[in-house]
């Protein structure tokens, strides 16, 4: 008896894990609803955006367009949380179900291109309408994360350059102008100060991005005009890169709020958005929050990096962020996941885009948009990026390395923050790291 | 005058603080003390949360003036929080109700019965829970595509009661065990089928532990980012916690949107604590002293 009730007990544990598989079922439902898709002759493909959320809106105005202008595709939104993008892309590619097309952040490119996961793009955008109009200082890039530094697996539809945003209500007071160079931006920061009022001149990331953030500045400051040597060193490791650090952990406590060794930017923008700082190093992503805080575009006032003490004359800074779209390997709809990335990538959807975020435009025609002027913090940077006297230093995000190093770092960083270790302690390990990584990278592609 | 009212006001107001101190040196300073800080420490992020969530972006007040609800309509109408709610709320009630089905019986199995390999199998039981979840992450997502489960609630319903079923098996036999197996045996002389007498004398006095590990079940399922992210995509099949993400943006955060969404998936955590509170304790001592 016993035996038998023991193995209708697990008889019935294990009918009810079967019964609990009912779902299987959706799996019929959804083969039928693709075969009355295919006998209307429309396709639906997949769209998976890297900022689910803040820009959900922005895809869901410009989706229904592009399935006007083109009746047999239909696209499938689905915003992905910022916070876990390359987790959720990497499950997706090796688990078999990933998208028809992405957007990708550049960060996370060399990761996804490294799987074997993305089509090249090249002969798309060639034979297409939009030929010609990215923003080289987009696409070159772009272009530089492949392995041969020649395929295009994804292409740019906006840049996030480093930017130094001032909040004119704590600058204005002062008497103090947006700084435009290193010297004058470490004065500011301290005249700006007033501890007691709880005001600072400036917020510092102490946390996770910090090196990320670092290694803009370092450029700009020491005026390097590449970041790896020909001997395959990197160019960071100079005593004017070191003397920059030195003045820059200066801040800390000085012109800082102490709180700031833990700010991650998400703490850091959040003390910028407070109206208690003057001024803040970050990209021009945080525009719209920043604009919303401080009241109003006349109180924000976004510049390219301070030009350095040994530039010369010319200004030096790291190329922008990229944001880029790439079509997957995996996606049977190829060629039409290519025809709304045409779309996405025409003057008028980027132009919407970019527009709304507040970001660098990839498409050329973009910028004799009236909106391109009017935002100073984008005219800016633009001016910046297209004058000859700039020179923009590609970063080596075709590291596979490259963002672990960073992440790496960053702990590091609050070590000298915290006086743990020395800025050249903290930049010899970087260095070594970033000489390790070209090295292998360099033996891997002979 | 004074001589009169002076006495009576320091006799009520002395006996009253003496009263007073003495509760508190008795025994009560060393519990009151702790628990007031430990209080604090716990309430000051709520009260954040709620000042955030009702106060405008623009405002600094350290208290939530003027009050709007703005950040609740954002959340709810734009970002989909209604959908959210309704998923996880959906998942959880699966989770709870077929978690409970089958640790009762795997647990009555582990409680009951003697079989070869019973110790193994509590050890295997064990030894899953210093698996992280992340590492079955792609054979489950393969699995579940196999299945066509991918982007079905099912898939999340599953692989939550899969993963918490190993430990709360092992709770509900010892519930089970410390059920005097003599109540069962009656019920069987009495004409009582196994099942039956299991189903009319053990069950009811496992409420709870039903309801400790129900609470459980619901609150690990309705906590889960992870399993909701990987296995849905569709923006539709997203529960709560990835509707919270969506207020992290790559380089701007919505604070207030933020805090609101946090008040929206914590009060149902914090009614079901309420109402089973009694319950949980119950049911985690359950058996705490066999007598």
């Amino acid at each position: 008896m016993n035996r038998y009730v023991g193995r209708l007990a697990v008889g019935l544990a294990a009918g009810s894990m079967a019964a609990t598989g009912i779902g299987v079922g959706a799996a019929s439902a959804s083969n039928a609803h693709r075969a009355v898709a295919h006998r209307t002759q429309s396709v639906t493909i997949t769209f998976w955006d890297d900022n689910g959320g803040p820009r959900t809106p922005l895809y869901e105005h410009l989706i229904p367009i592009f399935e006007r202008q083109n009746p047999g595709i239909k696209v499938k939104y689905v915003g992905i949380p910022d916070t876990s993008v390359l987790e959720k892309y990497d499950t997706a590619i090796q688990g078999g179900s990933p998208p028809d097309i992405a957007a990708i952040p550049g960060g996370d490119l060399s990761a996804i291109i490294a799987q074997n996961a993305l089509i090249s793009l090249n002969k798309y955008y060639q034979n297409s309408k939009i030929y010609g109009q990215i923003l080289p200082t987009l696409l070159k890039p772009t272009q530089a994360i492949s392995p041969n530094g020649k395929t295009l697996y994804a292409l740019p539809f906006s840049g996030v350059p480093a930017t130094l945003w001032c909040n004119l209500n704590i600058l204005r007071p002062a008497g103090v102008t947006c700084p435009t160079t290193w010297n004058a931006f470490f004065t500011d920061a301290v005249k700006l100060t007033n501890a007691n009022k709880g005001i600072y001149g400036f917020t510092m990331r102490g946390a996770a991005g910090a090196t990320t953030q670092l290694i803009d500045e370092m450029i700009s400051y020491a005026g390097l005009e590449r970041f790896f040597q020909p001997n395959g060193k990197t160019s960071l490791q100079s005593p004017r890169v070191l003397q920059f650090l030195q003045k820059f952990v200066g801040l800390y406590k000085k012109a800082t709020s102490a709180a700031d060794v833990d700010n991650s930017y998400l703490q850091m923008v959040a003390e910028f958005d407070s109206n208690k700082v003057g001024m803040m190093l970050h990209n021009l992503g945080s525009y719209a929050s920043n604009v919303a805080a401080v009241g109003g575009k006349q109180n924000l006032v976004g510049e390219p990096d301070p030009a350095g003490p040994f530039n010369h004359g010319r200004v030096t800074m790291a190329a922008p962020g990229l944001d880029t779209y790439g079509i997957f390997k995996a996606s049977k709809h190829q060629a039409q996941a290519w025809k709304f990335e045409q779309f996405l990538l025409g003057a008028e959807a980027n132009g919407y885009w970019n527009k709304n975020v507040g970001q660098l435009p990839a498409n050329k025609n973009v910028l004799k948009q009236a909106w391109v002027h009017q935002q100073q913090p984008v005219g800016a940077l633009l001016a910046a990026l297209s004058s000859k006297n700039t020179y923009a230093v590609s970063l080596p995000n075709y590291l596979p390395q490259y963002g672990a190093i960073q992440n790496n770092s960053d702990p590091l960083w609050q070590e000298v923050m915290t006086g743990q270790i020395t800025p050249a302690q903290w930049l010899d390990q970087l260095c070594s790291a970033l000489d390790q990584a070209q090295s292998l990278w360099t033996h891997g592609h002979k | 005058m004074s001589a009169i009212t002076a006495p009576a006001v320091r006799g009520m107001g002395g006996s009253g603080w003496t009263q007073f101190r003495g509760r508190l040196n008795s025994a009560r300073l060393h519990l009151f003390v702790p628990l007031t800080l430990y209080l604090l420490f716990t309430i000051v992020p709520f009260y954040w949360m709620v000042v955030f969530a009702f106060r405008p972006t623009t405002s600094n007040h350290p208290y939530p003036w003027p009050i709007t609800l703005a950040n609740f309509k954002e959340v709810w109408n734009v970002l989909g929080f209604g959908t959210f709610f309704e998923n996880s709320m959906l998942v959880g009630v699966g989770v709870l109700i077929g978690l409970n089905v089958i640790c009762a019986m795997a647990g009555y199995a582990l409680a009951r019965f003697k079989f070869a390999g019973r110790s193994a199998l509590i050890l295997i039981l064990l030894c899953t829970q210093f698996v992280p979840g992340v590492m079955l992450l792609i054979p489950l997502f393969v699995i579940f595509r196999h299945l066509g489960l991918i982007d079905n609630l099912f898939a999340l319903i599953i692989a939550d009661i899969v993963f918490q079923l190993p430990l709360t098996s092992l709770l509900m036999s010892g519930f089970i065990r410390n059920v005097p197996v003599e109540l069962e045996e009656a019920a069987m002389v009495d004409g009582c089928s196994r099942v039956r007498a299991f189903l009319s004398v053990t069950l009811p006095l496992l409420r709870p532990a039903f309801v400790a590990i129900g609470s459980f079940a619901f609150i690990g399922s309705w906590n889960n980012f992870l399993f909701a992210l990987m296995f849905m995509s569709s923006q539709n099949h997203f529960t709560l916690p990835v509707g919270l993400d969506y207020t992290i943006g790559e380089f701007s955060v919505n604070f207030g949107a933020l805090a609101a969404g946090g008040l929206i998936a914590a009060v149902p955590v914090v009614v079901i604590f309420a109402f089973v509170q009694k319950y949980l304790v119950q049911g985690l001592t359950f058996g705490a002293v066999k007598g």
